[in-house]
């Protein structure tokens, strides 16, 4: 009943097409427009050799059309063989329903069929996961193992300061040779990194700054002013309200100043310069 | 009586159809109320004002309360240094009432305890805008010179940083650059406040000013301070030499010296000031800054250094900024540090209470629904407890 119904319709449009001449054939599906060429849908081509048929314009060999690959595709197939080496995009072989390109007013982008900005790209459908566990599990053979002490990137960059780093894969495009294939960068502390200067350090560190020195020297005073004999700077680091001070100091400069941070500094101070509040 | 009364009430009533009893009624109510609003209960001036006018004296439980400064006083305490609004208040009201706060009397309690034997100790005020920096700082002040103390006040640091007509070079030094009209005009103020300690402490070392003037050892400071009047040229010169004496004579324990900056920021921040090739001044080629910050090391004892941030009048800062590294920047703080940071806030809600029974005592809110506790609330609101917000709304009210 369908295919009557079908024969119907192709031959309204027969007639339609036979009355008003050759007048292009509006896209079967709905509003969709797109800026590329409208792709030739299964009962297009039918309705095209039925009516060519029935026209009797046989002069080229039309190809029975076959539906594409893709629908006699299991889900669970092998894809290394669908792809098993970089290939252009065949919207055949490919079973996604991708869509590329940029839509007119009103539209969605254009389907893979015959979609030129998908077969211009470069992709990668030969590197699937799969397909790479294959290449490892080749080369294997021909791979030693890793050193297992060296199971940390820091113990990596202690016993080999220099890395060198090269780019070595193809590019896909009009030519296979990589731009960068050309660039090699060597890698290891450099003489002029020792000369970071205080302004550079992205944190404030406590120790050797203005903040240290200012603080040892006040209590370094008060202590003179008592007569205490003389007390070590390393005492005096070690104490705790010199701990409690650079802790305070360190909080006030990394994280910014809140209210918080302003009175713990307050208190600090006052424990290190022996201020007291009358009660 | 009653009846003769009733007699009166019903003839309206029967001519107006009661409409003339209704007036009648609402007059008598008006007049009644009237009445009660006329003689208002005044409220109590224990809840906004004090009469202990001694600073030292001043405890918890004047907090919040208004004491006064005899004018005379405030002469020769303040010649500079108040902020321009309070002096015209002074001037309008004819006497000078200054609000006791908690900030203050912190401070106060930390000067009291301090040992003098030790490094100067460096208190910063810090606060958002116009929540009473510079108030709090007189009041020390003020407190300080009852005392008996020295008072070295610096009114704004800022105004020496900016908007300087002439700069000199400096002869002392060649790098340096001299501002003899700022110099000279903190000379003069600084004579007026501190008369008698300039007659008594005496220069500890000879001082050449020119090829003629000099100064010798042992002469009273008062001297030096007048080269530095008479002969403006060399006015920062002497200011530098008032400062070091100070510095060096104040462990001797004679005296008790107390460094009063407003406006510290801009000892270290940056200059509108230009050389004569156009390129910019730093601070620390001027000779009163790099003088006054010698004055802000806590390499000296026997006082106290009391300064405030302000971002009103500083250069190249955000209006938002008030925290002190924001104001100070990082030379600025490592400079000061370790120093004991005073928060001022806004009014508490006593404060705004008492300030606003102030102004009605004083008769400056003339509006008269200003009166009302609406009205007060809605001071609040507008103001956010904020005392110069309060100040300028109470203005044209």
């Amino acid at each position: 009943m369908a295919a009557v119904g079908a024969a119907v319709r192709a031959g309204c449009w027969a007639m339609l097409s036979r009355c008003r001449g050759r007048v292009a054939v509006a896209p079967r599906f709905g509003a969709a427009a797109y800026s590329s060429a409208p792709a030739v849908s299964s009962k297009e081509g039918q309705q095209r050799e039925a009516s060519a048929r029935r026209r009797g314009r046989t002069s080229q060999f039309i190809r029975p059309h076959i539906p594409p690959r893709t629908e006699k595709m299991a889900v669970d197939q092998d894809w290394t063989s669908v792809y098993p080496t970089a290939a252009v995009f065949k919207s055949a072989s490919v079973p996604l329903p991708i869509r590329m390109g940029y839509p007119v007013k009103r539209g969605v982008p254009p389907p893979k069929e015959g979609n030129l900005e998908l077969m211009k790209i470069p992709n990668f459908l030969h590197l699937t996961p799969p397909a790479i566990k294959k290449h490892c599990a080749a080369l294997k053979d021909f791979c030693t193992e890793w050193p297992s002490a060296l199971d940390s990137d820091e113990k990596c960059e202690q016993h080999f300061p220099i890395e060198i780093e090269t780019i070595d894969y193809v590019s896909s495009g009009t030519s296979i040779r990589n731009p960068k294939a050309r660039v090699v960068t060597l890698r290891k502390t450099e003489m002029w990194e020792s000369e970071k200067a205080e302004e550079d350090m992205e944190e404030y560190t406590w120790e050797n700054s203005r903040s240290q020195k200012n603080a040892l020297d006040t209590l370094l005073r008060i202590k003179a002013s008592e007569n205490v004999s003389n007390v070590s700077k390393e005492e005096l680091l070690a104490s705790e309200v010199v701990k409690n001070y650079r802790n305070s100091v360190i909080a006030l400069k990394n994280e910014g100043e809140t209210e918080n941070n302003m009175s713990q500094y307050k208190e600090s101070v006052k424990k290190l310069l022996n201020i007291q509040a009358l009660p | 009586m009653l009846r003769s009364l009733k007699g009166l009430l019903s003839h309206p009533l029967k001519l107006d159809h009661g409409c003339a009893l209704h007036m009648a009624a609402k007059d008598c109510l008006s007049a009644a109320a009237s009445q009660d609003v006329q003689t208002p209960a005044p409220p109590p001036r224990a809840v906004f004002y004090t009469s202990e006018n001694n600073p030292a004296n001043h405890g918890e439980q004047h907090e919040g309360r208004h004491y006064s400064i005899p004018l005379e006083e405030v002469r020769a305490v303040f010649p500079h240094g108040l902020p321009y609004r309070f002096q015209q208040q002074i001037k309008t009201f004819n006497e000078a009432f200054l609000m006791v706060r908690k900030p203050a009397l912190e401070l106060f309690t930390y000067l009291k305890s301090s040992n003098f034997a030790h490094p100067a100790v460096r208190y910063v005020i810090y606060g958002e805008k116009g929540t009473g920096k510079t108030m709090t700082l007189c009041h020390v002040i003020h407190y300080c010179t009852r005392q008996g103390w020295l008072v070295l006040h610096i009114p704004d640091a800022h105004l020496w940083v900016k908007n300087c007509r002439e700069l000199l070079q400096s002869s002392y030094k060649k790098e340096r650059l001299d501002q003899p009209l700022q110099a000279s005009s903190w000379l003069k103020n600084f004579k007026t406040s501190n008369e008698r300690f300039l007659k008594e402490i005496k220069t500890q070392r000879k001082y050449v000013w020119g090829k003629r003037e000099i100064t010798e050892e042992g002469r009273p400071l008062g001297e030096v301070v007048e080269q530095g009047l008479a002969r403006v040229r060399i006015a920062s010169d002497a200011v530098g030499v008032v400062l070091k004496e100070l510095k060096q004579q104040c462990h001797l324990g004679s005296f008790r010296l107390l460094v009063a900056v407003d406006g510290v920021n801009a000892l270290w921040g940056r200059t509108t000031l230009k050389k004569e090739d156009k390129s910019p001044v730093s601070p620390e080629e001027l000779t009163l800054v790099y003088n006054l910050r010698k004055m802000m090391m806590n390499d000296w004892t026997g006082g106290a250094i009391v300064t405030t941030l302000s971002q009103t009048g500083s250069l190249f800062k955000p209006s938002s900024a008030y925290l002190p590294q924001e104001l100070l920047g990082k030379e600025g703080f490592d400079a000061l540090d370790p120093f004991v940071p005073i928060p001022v806030p806004n009014y508490s809600p006593r404060e705004f209470e008492s300030c606003y029974r102030y102004y009605l005592d004083r008769k400056w809110l003339q509006h008269e629904n200003a009166r009302t506790e609406d009205g007060k609330e809605e001071l609040r609101f507008l103001s956010g407890s904020n005392p110069r917000q309060l100040d300028r709304l109470a203005g044209p009210l």
